[in-house]
């Protein structure tokens, strides 16, 4: 997942400037998440959480 | 030695201005004439407001000479990080991007301070938007570790960290996403409080990640953190995450120790220390069972997770904040943060709400262990302030590699954490410990904070 082809393009997709020189860096930093993904695989009962959204409690009313 | 009136903390302090022993003035005219003399070498603070403190303090002296005393806060010179819009004053967020903002509301956090009579010194450095962990800021120029200029204060609450070592305030107002609060506090030998997330309301702060920022208090010691909690909590229909819950009085419980305490000790904080950290927290242990705690040796698998699940939801919600500005202003970030921002970007809607799974999950490992302690405790940082390196893009991402495992599970649960000096390396350098409570529990937590505060930690007081 981590190289600069897919970097380059995603970026491009979305019209986000690239930067060359800060190719190593996006590719340190999703290599880092993508590492401390599998930290997951650990708890195989994950799916059976609801993830936390954020439900505004002012946006909810009893009429 | 009579202690400098730079050094001496806010509670100190006010019992000498409300009984006019020292004005707001002299008290604010000398912090001003510190930071003229000794800000050049430490970059604490990006724009100094000398006139409008001095307007502050006239005024607050003005009432305290007319009988009219508003509390311990009255007079006290406070920095405040520029990430905190206020009125009429320039908020950079450490960015080039908002170099120019001059905000047309103070966010609530701060006014809550000033209506309580603080005087605000001046806005202090900070990471670019909040969102790193070195406080090398290529656009004000790094905050230099007053301990040793050539070590970083660490970040991202770092001018404020420093100022407080430095004596160029008396209080500060910092925030932590990640550990904002706490890294820099550990790195400069001061308190740091990240309170229970909505407690502290972030309306009129730059947004970081919405879900992981957390306003709070910095100072010199734990019954100032106490004291500008007092004044920063409550709930403000302004903030969607603000929390509807009682005021205390959190100076309550400060002096009733700590015997009996449970504290857990986390195998996962014990885990990738550098070795001055790892003999420092083994001391702390044993000084904090020899006041009566009863330490336990705690096992919260969950926190496996809190690398994957702070830089996921971090990245993302940065990210989306930032996205217009990434397409059109991307030349006016700096390489750290453009890179992180940029990562976000590319991260997927699944990972982010994997990440949100993972939360929910170490909220419940965190609850099952507070079954059975009452406070949770662990190193701040595996490390001390670095030394400045050259390729300063790269020692931000090594810096907080080693300090988000430890940070992070507490601005993910957004429970509560307290950082504290834990005592000197082999280089006179500050490392910090850090004390985590259940939801709202910031009472109990400031009480153990202040215990452990009491055996002078670091072996001095800072006093000059």
């Amino acid at each position: 997942m981590d190289n600069t082809n897919f970097i380059r393009q995603s970026l491009y997709l979305h019209d986000i400037p690239v930067y060359e020189d800060d190719m190593p860096y996006i590719q340190f930093l999703l290599h880092t998440v993508n590492q401390a993904q599998m930290s997951l695989n650990e708890f195989p009962d994950l799916n059976n959480e609801n993830p936390i959204t954020i439900v505004d409690k002012g946006l909810i009313y009893d009429d | 030695m009579m202690t400098d009136l730079a050094f001496l903390t806010a509670s100190e302090l006010a019992p000498l201005i409300e009984s006019r022993q020292v004005s707001p003035v002299e008290l604010t005219t000398h912090t001003l004439n510190r930071i003229d003399q000794i800000d050049p070498a430490i970059n604490a603070y990006i724009t100094p407001v000398n006139e409008l403190a001095f307007k502050e303090a006239s005024k607050a002296e003005n009432e305290i000479m007319h009988g009219y005393y508003k509390g311990p806060l009255h007079g006290i010179p406070i920095g405040i990080k520029d990430n905190f819009e206020t009125k009429g004053i320039r908020t950079t967020a450490g960015s080039k991007i908002l170099a120019d903002y001059i905000p047309d509301k103070t966010s609530t956090a701060v006014k809550k301070l000033l209506d309580a009579g603080g005087i605000t010194l001046g806005k202090q450095n900070t990471h670019e938007f909040a969102a790193g962990t070195t406080n090398i800021n290529p656009f004000y120029g790094p905050s230099r570790n007053p301990w040793n200029t050539e070590h970083m204060t660490g970040g991202s609450s770092g001018g404020s960290a420093a100022a407080l070592a430095a004596g160029l305030g008396t209080l500060a107002v910092g925030s932590d996403t990640i550990g904002s609060i706490r890294i820099p506090s550990a790195m400069n030998g001061t308190y740091g409080l990240k309170p229970t997330h909505g407690l502290i309301s972030g309306f009129g702060s730059i947004p970081t990640a919405w879900s992981m920022d957390h306003p709070g208090p910095m100072a010199r010691s734990v019954t100032d953190l106490a004291l500008m909690l007092h004044y920063m909590a409550g709930y403000d229909p302004n903030d969607p995450a603000s929390l509807h819950v009682p005021a205390h009085n959190y100076t309550g419980n400060l002096n009733k120790g700590i015997v009996g305490i449970r504290i857990g000790i986390p195998t996962y904080y014990l885990e990738g220390l550098d070795s001055d950290v790892e003999v420092l927290f083994k001391q702390a242990i044993t000084t904090l069972q020899s006041l009566g705690a009863d330490i336990r040796e705690i096992d919260i698998p969950e926190l496996s997770m809190s690398t994957f699940s702070g830089l996921a939801t971090m990245s993302g919600e940065a990210s989306a904040f930032h996205y217009e500005w990434l397409k059109t202003r991307s030349e006016d970030y700096g390489a750290d943060i453009r890179a992180f921002l940029q990562t976000g970007v590319l991260s997927s809607a699944t990972q982010y709400l994997k990440a949100q799974q993972a939360r929910r999950k170490l909220v419940k490992g965190f609850d099952k262990a507070f079954a059975d302690v009452d406070i949770i405790a662990g190193p701040t940082i595996p490390i001390t302030a670095p030394a400045f390196q050259e390729n300063w893009v790269e020692q931000n991402l090594a810096v907080e590699s080693r300090c988000v495992p430890f940070t992070a599970p507490s601005n993910l649960t957004g429970m509560p954490n307290l950082s504290a000096p834990m005592g000197l390396n082999s280089k006179g350098l500050p490392a910090g410990m850090q004390f985590i409570g259940n939801h709202l529990c910031e009472k109990q937590l400031l009480q153990v904070g202040h215990a452990w505060e009491r055996c002078n930690p670091l072996g001095f007081r800072i006093n000059s």
